[in-house]
């Protein structure tokens, strides 16, 4: 079957997918915003000897990762704005889900990476007088990076994946302009392929800067 | 609004639609893991495979897949696809290739890096032996890389469960569509959307923990269990 390809129509509409395209790159930012910080807080929390702390951040990160994110995302627009009485947009509810979910992600990449480091520095930076605080940041934090930075780069390509999901609340982001364009163009196959593209271009590029942090700074131990 | 008066009466009175929701997801992660599974072997055989022009082509089909959004790849099969092959899919159709063929590509990593592990000595002692290819890979090599499977296959069984998800948006009913049908009928979109999220979870914390605990179990068995933590 012979098919004319044309491009012309859908490229005439290229600013509307590169709107799309920073729409999508602004909410991976976002996200990252949420979820490293609180990831982090919630790697302690499931090393804490306190068991109430641990429970609780146990029971999030599990929440969380066995949770499909689309259904996060529909919740957080249809449901939270009316529970909290807060006005949440599609970006927020996105965010918002997007932001937890990788949370608890990155809540098991950062505890894998801190216990990674051998007992014996504990002990080492211990017997140097360090209070927890600094034995932590300067010990600690510094050995425990390096697996874990080309983990965050794969997640960060999560992310961007993660966010053509918020075309289902219609937030304006590459997937959604998409079927816009589709739909006004006529032309599904030239669109689609294009935004296919796009994403391809970025999470490639990422994903291949993750296997180049990840010879450069040896073999991790530590998986998503 | 803190004094939101919760009622799942309305949920409850339509718990037969759910249901079906409930059955329509199951049924397309099921036939998805049937194949993406035979997919993913034939994959992760041509992946480890020495001839180039098995192992290139591979590559490039698995490096496509995992480098775009499952949600892009469903709405290229079901609006773009139909373009080129002149018939429409049905949803359900489009679902199950789309998801087939990305869950494929994951699944086939997990079985090249189990045949991988499987030490070299024990391909050349089938060899020695007079074995066949076939004969190796089914008597040999499987049954020692399934045991490094299966955690990570238990893993990927609760991917596409979440994955499925996704068909809503091109009106499979499945669980999520089926509930916001309800929640826009019976406008309780708080209750709707809350057991959907809840219902979820039953499906998948079981899974989850049933994941961990077969990776306790397997993934290095020849370790002394006794330092164990997780």
């Amino acid at each position: 079957m012979a098919y004319d390809w044309d491009f012309s129509v859908v490229l005439r509409s290229n600013e509307l997918l590169w709107k799309g395209l920073v729409a999508t790159l602004n909410l991976t930012a976002v996200t990252i915003a949420i979820a490293v910080p609180l990831g982090f807080i919630l790697a302690l929390a499931l090393l804490s000897n306190i068991r109430m702390i641990y429970w609780f951040a146990r029971a999030f990160v599990d929440f969380f990762r066995t949770s499909a994110l689309l259904v996060l995302i529909i919740w957080f627009y249809f449901a939270f704005p009316m529970i909290t009485g807060l006005r949440v947009g599609s970006f927020e509810a996105a965010a918002l889900a997007l932001g937890l979910q990788n949370s608890a992600y990155l809540a098991e990449v950062f505890r894998a990476g801190i216990t990674s480091v051998a007992r014996g520095q504990w002990e080492a930076g211990r017997a140097l007088g360090l209070h927890l605080i600094p034995l932590f940041w300067l010990i600690i934090a510094p050995q425990a990076i390096r697996p874990i930075i080309p983990v965050l780069v794969n997640v960060l390509s999560e992310i961007i994946k993660g966010t053509s999901l918020a075309a289902a609340i219609a937030y304006a982001e590459l997937a959604f302009q998409g079927s816009m364009v589709a739909s006004t163009t006529y032309r599904p196959l030239e669109t689609y392929t294009i935004v296919a593209a796009l994403y391809f271009v970025v999470i490639f590029l990422l994903n291949q800067l993750a296997s180049y942090l990840e010879r450069r700074l040896g073999r991790n131990e530590v998986r998503a | 609004m803190s004094n939101f008066q919760w009622d799942f009466s309305t949920i409850w009175n339509n718990i037969g639609y759910l249901g079906q929701g409930l059955a329509g997801t199951l049924y397309l992660a099921a036939i998805c893991l049937v194949f993406g599974t035979l997919l993913g072997l034939l994959l992760g055989l041509a992946l480890s495979s020495h001839r180039v022009l098995l192992r290139i082509p591979a590559q490039m089909f698995v490096g496509l897949f995992r480098n775009t959004p499952s949600m892009v790849q469903l709405l290229w099969i079901y609006y773009a696809l139909p373009v080129l092959l002149g018939v429409q899919l049905s949803p359900f159709i489009a679902a199950i290739v789309a998801f087939s063929l990305y869950s494929a590509c994951y699944i086939s990593g997990i079985f090249k890096s189990g045949i991988v592990s499987i030490p070299k000595g024990q391909i050349e002692a089938a060899r020695a032996l007079a074995l066949t290819r076939l004969q190796t890979l089914r008597l040999v090599i499987l049954p020692q890389a399934v045991r490094k499977m299966i955690p990570p296959f238990a893993n990927q069984a609760m991917e596409i469960i979440k994955l499925t998800s996704i068909a809503s948006i091109i009106a499979y009913g499945e669980l999520v569509l089926h509930t916001k049908t309800i929640s826009d009928q019976e406008f309780r979109p708080i209750e709707a959307y809350t057991t959907l999220a809840l219902l979820f979870s039953t499906i998948l914390i079981p899974l989850a923990y049933l994941t961990l605990h077969l990776e306790k179990k397997f993934s290095d068995y020849r370790m002394p269990s006794k330092s164990q933590k997780s």
